[in-house]
C-alpha cells in the first residue's frame, strides 16, 4: 500500500485547511495520481487532526480525475482510503458525490 | 457623513482604488467611529490616514488580507495566502462568538471556511478570466453596539473584492450546457431595466452554475450561511449585496434564504414565487448605469446569541434524536 500524507501540503501544519484548485491540481501532478489510477495498488491518504477543511475546490483538482476513472463512490473509496476527523471525512465524501453526479450527466467537465 | 461603518464593502473598495489615483487630494473630516473601525481592519494603511489612539476594544477585527492567483508550475507545494486566509478568518469568528460564549462544532469550522476558501478561489479563478492575476482583498469586523437601555448587540461585516472579470463575463466562458441556461434567461427577461449581465449575474449566483464544473455552490451557501447566523426578530436583518459588471444584487428579506428544489440544488431567485420563469424583482436586482470591472460582496448580519443558542439546542435534540 502506498501512503500519501496531507501534512506535506500543509508544511508541516503552518495552515489548517487545503483549498483551491490549483493547489489540488499541484498536488496531483506532485504525487503522480496520473500513474497511482493506474496501477492496481491502494492508496492510504493521511490527513492529519490539525487539518479541519479539504474544500472541494481542492478534491476536485486533486481528484475529480480519479473519481471519473474508478466511475463509483465505492471503487474510489476502496483505492483511496482517506484516515481522517470524521468532519473531513465527511466533506470528501460530499465532494466525491459531487463529482460523480457531474461525471454521470456526461457533462463536458474541464476538470 | 456616516458616524459609524454600516458596510465595509465601499471602503475596501476605495482604499483599493486610492492606490491608483493621483495623490493630488490629501486631509479630510472622519467620524471616530469609523476611524476606529478602518484602523481596526488595518484600511487605514490604504488611506495614509493619521493614526488616532482609540481607547474603547468595541471592534473585533479580521484585517485586512490580500492575494492574488498563485503560479501552478512550482516545484513544491508551499502555502497560499488564501489557505492562511481561511485559517485566519475561521479564527476571527470563532473568536466574535467566543465573546458571546458560543463555540463552533468542527463540521461548522469546515463549513464557515469552506464557504470564505471557495469565495476567495472562485474571486482569484474568475475573476482572472482564463490566464489573469485573480487579485483580491478582504476584510471584515464584530463590533459591539449599546441600545439605549444598555442591552449590546453584535454586528458583523465581512467584504471581498476582486478585479478583473465580472460575474457575467465569466459565466459565459462556461460549457455550451450551462451557457445555453444563462443566455435562456437573460433572453426571456431583459428589459429596459435588467439588462443582459445583471440577469446572467443572478443566474450565475444559483447552486450548479459554474464556468468549471462541477462546483458553483458557493454563493447559496453564503447565503445561506448569513441567514443563518443573522437571523433575528428584534435588530438589523441581514443582507447582502453583490456588485459586479453592471448588476448590483441585494440580498435581504424576503430575498435572502436559497430554497432547496427537488434537485438538491438550492436557488434564489428574488420573485414572490422563486420562480426562473419568473423575472427578478427589481427593488433587489438592479442594473448599474455603469461597469464595475470585477466583483464586489459585502454583507453584514447582527449575531443574536438567542437565537443562535436555540438553534444548537434545536440541532443537539435532532442529532441525540436520530
Amino acid at each position: 500500500m502506498i501512503t500519501i500524507d496531507f501534512d506535506e501540503l500543509t508544511e508541516g501544519g503552518r495552515v489548517h485547511n487545503l483549498t483551491g484548485r490549483d493547489l489540488g491540481r499541484r498536488a496531483r501532478e506532485q504525487l503522480n495520481l496520473e500513474e497511482l489510477d493506474k496501477s492496481d495498488d491502494e492508496v492510504r491518504i493521511l490527513v492529519p487532526d490539525h487539518i479541519y477543511l479539504i474544500t472541494p475546490s481542492f478534491f476536485i483538482g486533486m481528484f475529480a480525475a480519479s473519481v471519473s476513472l474508478q466511475g463509483s463512490l465505492d471503487k474510489f473509496f476502496q483505492k483511496y482510503k482517506f484516515e481522517s476527523e470524521p468532519s473531513v471525512l465527511r466533506q470528501v465524501h460530499d465532494a466525491a458525490k459531487r463529482v460523480l453526479s457531474v461525471a454521470n450527466k456526461g457533462a463536458s467537465a474541464p476538470f | 457623513m456616516d458616524t459609524i461603518c454600516y458596510d465595509i464593502g465601499p471602503y475596501l473598495l476605495l482604499g483599493v482604488m486610492r492606490q491608483h489615483m493621483i495623490p493630488n487630494c490629501d486631509g479630510g473630516i472622519i467620524s471616530q467611529g469609523l476611524s476606529k473601525v478602518l484602523q481596526a481592519v488595518q484600511l487605514d494603511r490604504l488611506f495614509d490616514m493619521a493614526t488616532v489612539k482609540h481607547f474603547d476594544g468595541d471592534v473585533f477585527p479580521f484585517p485586512l488580507k490580500t492575494g492574488a492567483r498563485e503560479s501552478t508550475d512550482e516545484t513544491h507545494f508551499g502555502v497560499t495566502t488564501k489557505q492562511r486566509a481561511v485559517d485566519q478568518f475561521v479564527r476571527a469568528l470563532e473568536g466574535w462568538l467566543a465573546k458571546l460564549e458560543l463555540g463552533i462544532s468542527p463540521d461548522g469550522r469546515g463549513h464557515i471556511g469552506e464557504i470564505i476558501g471557495e469565495a476567495i478561489d472562485n474571486a482569484e479563478r474568475h475573476s482572472g478570466g482564463t490566464s489573469g492575476e485573480g487579485r483580491w482583498w478582504m476584510a471584515g469586523f464584530m463590533t459591539t453596539r449599546y441600545k439605549a437601555n444598555g442591552a449590546a448587540t453584535y454586528h458583523c461585516h465581512f467584504g471581498l473584492l476582486s478585479l478583473g472579470c465580472s460575474i457575467a463575463d465569466s459565466i459565459l466562458l462556461a460549457p455550451d450546457e450551462i451557457r445555453k441556461q444563462v443566455v435562456g434567461y437573460t433572453q426571456k427577461h431583459k428589459s429596459k431595466n435588467l439588462s443582459e449581465g445583471t440577469l446572467a449575474a443572478t443566474y450565475a449566483l444559483q447552486d450548479g452554475i459554474t464556468r468549471q464544473p462541477p462546483g458553483g455552490v458557493g454563493m447559496m451557501s453564503l447565503l445561506d450561511m448569513v441567514s443563518v447566523l443573522g437571523k433575528t426578530d428584534k435588530g438589523v436583518k441581514a443582507s447582502v449585496a453583490i456588485v459586479s459588471g453592471d448588476a448590483c444584487i441585494l440580498a435581504r428579506e424576503p430575498y435572502i434564504q436559497p430554497s432547496l428544489e427537488l434537485s438538491d440544488a438550492r436557488t434564489l431567485w428574488f420573485n414572490e414565487s422563486n420562480s426562473e420563469s419568473e423575472k427578478p424583482s427589481e427593488d433587489f436586482v438592479k442594473t448599474l448605469p455603469y461597469n464595475f470591472p470585477g466583483t464586489l460582496v459585502t454583507l453584514r448580519f447582527q449575531i443574536d446569541p438567542d437565537h443562535l443558542k436555540r438553534l444548537v439546542r434545536g440541532s443537539k435534540r435532532k442529532h441525540d434524536n436520530n
